[in-house]
Order: structure tokens, then C-alpha cells, then sequence
């Protein structure tokens, strides 16, 4: 077992968010005892290093905002006592520290009346160290301090010996995912400086979630403006809806820019912004925990999958896409608009003929004259026609009977024309 | 004397600025234009095949990641798949008239290395606005023209026909700089 104590100077409100966090390290987290929070990273040593553990907790103290003093050893109650007392000397240990290896979670008062009663107790005598008190003949501590001292001194001779029988308890993380930033100063009311803002909360989410292994796929935005009498509407909110699940604040940040850019163009803050809340509201799984060593493929598909994100963002979800290939002779059914990438392509060589570069929405009726074809209305010469390609499809999928042929015309792009089975002729597409 | 064709002359240049190490702009190579592509500037395709050649460009550069976007989308993804080019690394837009923003929302987000649209702008302003994105993007813009015009933000232009065989093609240059 290792465990890393994360010990702060008083209990906060952020402490949770911070947890969650945390969860990218372990899945292990201890959040009991107040303004304390315990990870259990010795399984994961073939993950990380200690010194890539701790320089990453860093940065998230400084995402959160936070400071703490953070400890490792081999058990959460070593891990408590190095954080908060600097040593595991119990040379050097005090009689206070009974409290710590009594109730490590400060969750039963009477335990630790206890442990301060036998430190008073030993300070009369003159015992100030652990190690003095270890001194002391087990066999005289139940009739001088009742079973919490032998309990105590069992329980130190266990941690020293690495047998920690402190039970883990359970945490689990807020199913809610909401960040709140208050802002004082009264200078964020353009947009600049509360995408500046915005930044920090983003980020905070964004690792809570990263730490859980999800993805935001919607979030919503709440500004709150300063009460003014001229402010029609002191709380402006927006819901994102991303094509594309988002998992960091640089890839959501863009996003979000391009709909308060127009918004806010179109309706200007009234008042200067008191708090910025930004909630998750839709999560995904998100598989790719860890990024690869040797490559930064994750990093360029996550910027690829955020541009097209941003992009719909601007001109609407269904205007911007990626290409479904399909196995299907006709044309306009051999591809799909999509926003993922497609896995698994079909094997189209051998079985249907080279397609033309441009598809028309709509087939355009021609005229056909000797040698000559007539295309809205303007006359080509017919240099050469291809062998027919017949694609007749079944009527439960909206019958098709066509005879395709590609010709080649003298001063213009080769055309792909069909005769439907009427007889007439189809410009449908040009090999451009 | 006979005549040099203009093609050659330029093609002359570009080999001696390339012997004097003047070339500043990186080239993305095509084995039918010599001079490749510029990397991060406006290039003007102009003719007859010309997005079959964009085609085999691509396929030449398999690496890129590319933005396609069309007044109104009359591209066929399958005849890009046909002629061996992944169609996962494109994304296709169906701009109408907000091409221009598209174009510069997509320069700016720096992970197209390629941008393909129609030539539609005719404001010199704009141009030189798209080619100053396209370098600080240091992404190459293909724009599919009906015809070639002068516009000295472009810097390279040239006109693709079909050659005399079915897969070849017949590039005449008219500015490359």
C-alpha cells in the first residue's frame, strides 16, 4: 500500500471537485476526515512515478486553487502523521499525535477525548514521546488507561511494522458536475475578459470529469449579472449541445466563444458578470485514459473533433460533416452524412464502377442528337461513350432502373449521364 | 527562335530559386506539378479536372487533414474513397454564403493542414485577408475556379485538363511565385 495525504489547512468546499479530480491517479480516494483527502496509489505504480504524481497534483492545486501539504508512505495513517507533523521519528512524535492513530477520520468525539485524556495522562508522569509511551509495559496500560490505551499502542506497533488495520472507507463522487466562479471586481462585461474567466471554470470541470473518465457532450452557462434597476434581465444562461462529446477546456473554450460572439453582439451584457456557473448536463464514456507515450494521435483527433465541433457551432450541425461510404450502386445512396469516423470501410473495387467527382442533387434532363449532346440548352461534341453500367434496384427501397453511361465530350469535363426506362436522358454527375 | 511555353519558363525559375535556396515557402510535392503545392498560401485550380486532380493530390499526401467546403455540397465522397483517399480525414461543409467565415473559422482553428473551396472571392482585401490566415495557419488553400484571375495574394495558378490518357493529366501553369 502508498497512500499520499493531501492535508489542508481547513475544510473547503473545493475539496470534493478536487477529489474527483483526483480520481485520474486512483480510483481509491478517502475524503472522511474533514479538510483531509487520502489517495491509495501503490497500485498504480507502473502507471506513474511518485514525482509524476506529485508534479501533476500541483497542478491541479493551482487549477482549484487550493494548498496543501501532501505526504507519502505506506499507510494512510503514516501518510496523515507524516503530512501533519513532518516526521515518522516516533522519537521525535508527540503524545498529540495519539489522536491521529486513534481516529484517524475525527469521526467519534469520544475516541478522542480518550486520546487526549492519556496524552494529558503521560505528560504528568513525564512521558512526551511515542516512543516513551512504547516503553510502557503493555501489561500496565489497560489498568492505567482503560482498552483505548492498549488499543492505541497496538495500533502504532502495527503502522510501524507496516500493518495497517485502519479499513478504507467508501467514497463515492457527486453525480452532479457544477462549477461556480464569483467575480468581485466588476470588470468582466465584454467578452474577452469573461472568456478569460470562463477559462478556469472550464478547466475545473473539465478535470473532474477527466478524472471519472467522461466526456461533456452538453453543458449549460449561467452568467449573473450585477442587479442594476436598468438590467432587464440580471441572469443570462445558455445550453450547449456539442456535436461532438468535448473532454478539455481548450477544445470547448472556441466553441463557446463562437455562440456568446454572436449572442453578445446581437445583446450586450447589461451589467458587469457576478458569477460565472457552469454545469455538465450530458456526459459519454470517454475509453482514452491514457494518453500514448510515443504519439500525440489523441491530442490531433481531439483538435480535429473540436473544429468540427466549433464549426457546427457556427453553421448549424447538419451543414458540417464527415462522409459515410456505403456499399450501393446508386449514387446518391452510396454515402451518408456522419459525425464520427466510419470504422470499417466497404470493398467497392470489382463491384461498382469509378463514380463521378460531382453529383448533381438533382438528375437534369438532356437532349441527345447524333454526336452531339445538349446540356441547358448548349450543344457539346460526343468524343467517346463508355460501356453501360445497369443498376436496377429493388422496389421496397424505391425502385431504380437506370443504364449509366460515362461520355467524354470535346472541351468539357467527361459527364455521367443515365436513360432512365423511359427512355430519356439524365445528366446525374461530371468527372471534374 | 521558337517559342518557350510560359509553363517552362516559370518551371525554369522556380528550379534556379531552388539552386539559390530563395525559396522561403514550404511545398506540399504532387508527381504531375513539379513545383508542388505551397504550404502555406492560396492556390488557384482552374480547368476541366480539376478536383480529379485535387483527388490525386490528396492521395499523394496521405497524411493531410483537409477541409472541404462548397457553396452547395455537389461533391461525391464516394468517388474520393474509389480513387484510394480516406475519407476520415476530411471535413466536408456546405458553406452557402457564409463561406468566408467558414473558411477563416476553419483557417484559425490550425488543424487542417489543407483547406479546399470554391473561388468566389473577388475583393482583393479578402483575399489577401485568407492568405495571411492560411500562413499564420501555415495551411494550404485550394480554390476551385471556373477561371483563372489576377490576384496577387495568389500564389500559384495553374489550369488542369485531361491529358491523353484516361488517368493523366495536362497542368498548365500561369503564375507561380
Amino acid at each position: 500500500m502508498r497512500v499520499a495525504a493531501l492535508l489542508f489547512d481547513s475544510p473547503s468546499s473545493s475539496l470534493v471537485p478536487l477529489a474527483e479530480a483526483c480520481l485520474r491517479f486512483s480510483p481509491q480516494l478517502c475524503l472522511k476526515r474533514p479538510g483531509a483527502v487520502f489517495i491509495e496509489i501503490g497500485k498504480c505504480r507502473s502507471l506513474y512515478r511518485e514525482e509524476t504524481f506529485l508534479a501533476r497534483l500541483s497542478v491541479l492545486f493551482k487549477r482549484f486553487g487550493l494548498n496543501a501539504r501532501v505526504a507519502l508512505a505506506d499507510s494512510l495513517i503514516e501518510s496523515l502523521i507524516l503530512a501533519k507533523y513532518g516526521t515518522l521519528d516516533l522519537r521525535r512524535l508527540g503524545t498529540d499525535t495519539f489522536v491521529d492513530y486513534l481516529d484517524p477520520f475525527l469521526s467519534d468525539p469520544h475516541l478522542r477525548k480518550t486520546a487526549a485524556s492519556v496524552a494529558d495522562s503521560l505528560k504528568q508522569v513525564g512521558v512526551a514521546s511515542v516512543e516513551r509511551f512504547l516503553q510502557v509495559p503493555a501489561s500496565q496500560l489497560p489498568s492505567r488507561f482503560g482498552a483505548a490505551g492498549l488499543l492505541l499502542r497496538s495500533r502504532i506497533m502495527r503502522e510501524s511494522e507496516g500493518e495497517s488495520d485502519v479499513s478504507w472507507p467508501l467514497w463515492v463522487p457527486e453525480e452532479r458536475v457544477a462549477e461556480r466562479l464569483e467575480l468581485f471586481d466588476g470588470r468582466c462585461r465584454e467578452l474577452e475578459p469573461l472568456l478569460f474567466d470562463l477559462k478556469p471554470v472550464l478547466d475545473r470541470a473539465f478535470s473532474r470529469l477527466w478524472g471519472r473518465g467522461l466526456r461533456a457532450s452538453s453543458v449549460s452557462l449561467a452568467l449573473s449579472l450585477e442587479k442594476f434597476s436598468t438590467v432587464r434581465e440580471p441572469r443570462r444562461e445558455w445550453r450547449f449541445e456539442f456535436l461532438l462529446p468535448q473532454a478539455t477546456s481548450r477544445g470547448t473554450l472556441p466553441i463557446l466563444r463562437e455562440r456568446l460572439e454572436r449572442d453578445l453582439a446581437r445583446k450586450p451584457l447589461e451589467s458587469p458578470v457576478l458569477a460565472i456557473d457552469l454545469e455538465v448536463l450530458q456526459t459519454v464514456k470517454d475509453y482514452q485514459g491514457q494518453r500514448h507515450f510515443f504519439h500525440s494521435r489523441e491530442d490531433v483527433q481531439e483538435a480535429f473533433n473540436s473544429a468540427l465541433s466549433q464549426l457546427a457551432e457556427g453553421l448549424g450541425k447538419e451543414r458540417v460533416f464527415r462522409a459515410r461510404i456505403h456499399e450501393e450502386p446508386v449514387a446518391e445512396r452510396s454515402w451518408s452524412r456522419a459525425v464520427t469516423e466510419q470504422k470499417a470501410f466497404p470493398d467497392l473495387a470489382d463491384y461498382i464502377p469509378l463514380r463521378p467527382t460531382r453529383l448533381l442533387k438533382r438528375p437534369e434532363k438532356i437532349q441527345l442528337s447524333g454526336e452531339m449532346i445538349f446540356i441547358r440548352g448548349r450543344g457539346y461534341r460526343i468524343l467517346k461513350w463508355s460501356s453501360v453500367e445497369r443498376i436496377a434496384t429493388h422496389w421496397i427501397d424505391q425502385e431504380v432502373v437506370r443504364s449509366y453511361y460515362r461520355i467524354d465530350l470535346e472541351g468539357k469535363s467527361s459527364v455521367w449521364v443515365f436513360k432512365s426506362s423511359g427512355d430519356e436522358y439524365y445528366l446525374h454527375g461530371y468527372f471534374a | 527562335m521558337a517559342a518557350v511555353p510560359a509553363d517552362k519558363i516559370l518551371e525554369l525559375r522556380e528550379l534556379i530559386a531552388r539552386k539559390e535556396g530563395k525559396l522561403s515557402r514550404e511545398r506540399l510535392p504532387s508527381s504531375t506539378l513539379s513545383c508542388g503545392i505551397p504550404k502555406a498560401g492560396i492556390t488557384e485550380i482552374a480547368g476541366n479536372f480539376q478536383v480529379e486532380w485535387v483527388i490525386s493530390f490528396f492521395r499523394e499526401n496521405p497524411a493531410l487533414k483537409v477541409f472541404w467546403i462548397e457553396r452547395g455540397f455537389s461533391l461525391l465522397p464516394t468517388a474520393l474513397y474509389q480513387r484510394g483517399v480516406n475519407p476520415d480525414r476530411f471535413i466536408f461543409a456546405e458553406g452557402g454564403d457564409e463561406l468566408f467565415p467558414c473558411i477563416r473559422k476553419a483557417l484559425r482553428c490550425q488543424v487542417f493542414e489543407c483547406v479546399v473551396a470554391p473561388s468566389v472571392f473577388t475583393e482583393e482585401r479578402v483575399l489577401k485577408a485568407l492568405q495571411l490566415l492560411s500562413e499564420k495557419a501555415d495551411s494550404s488553400l485550394l480554390l476551385l475556379a471556373r477561371e483563372l484571375k489576377s490576384s496577387w495574394p495568389i500564389s500559384l495558378q495553374f489550369e488542369v485538363n485531361r491529358g491523353a490518357t484516361p488517368k493523366s493529366f495536362e497542368i498548365m501553369l500561369k503564375k507561380n511565385k
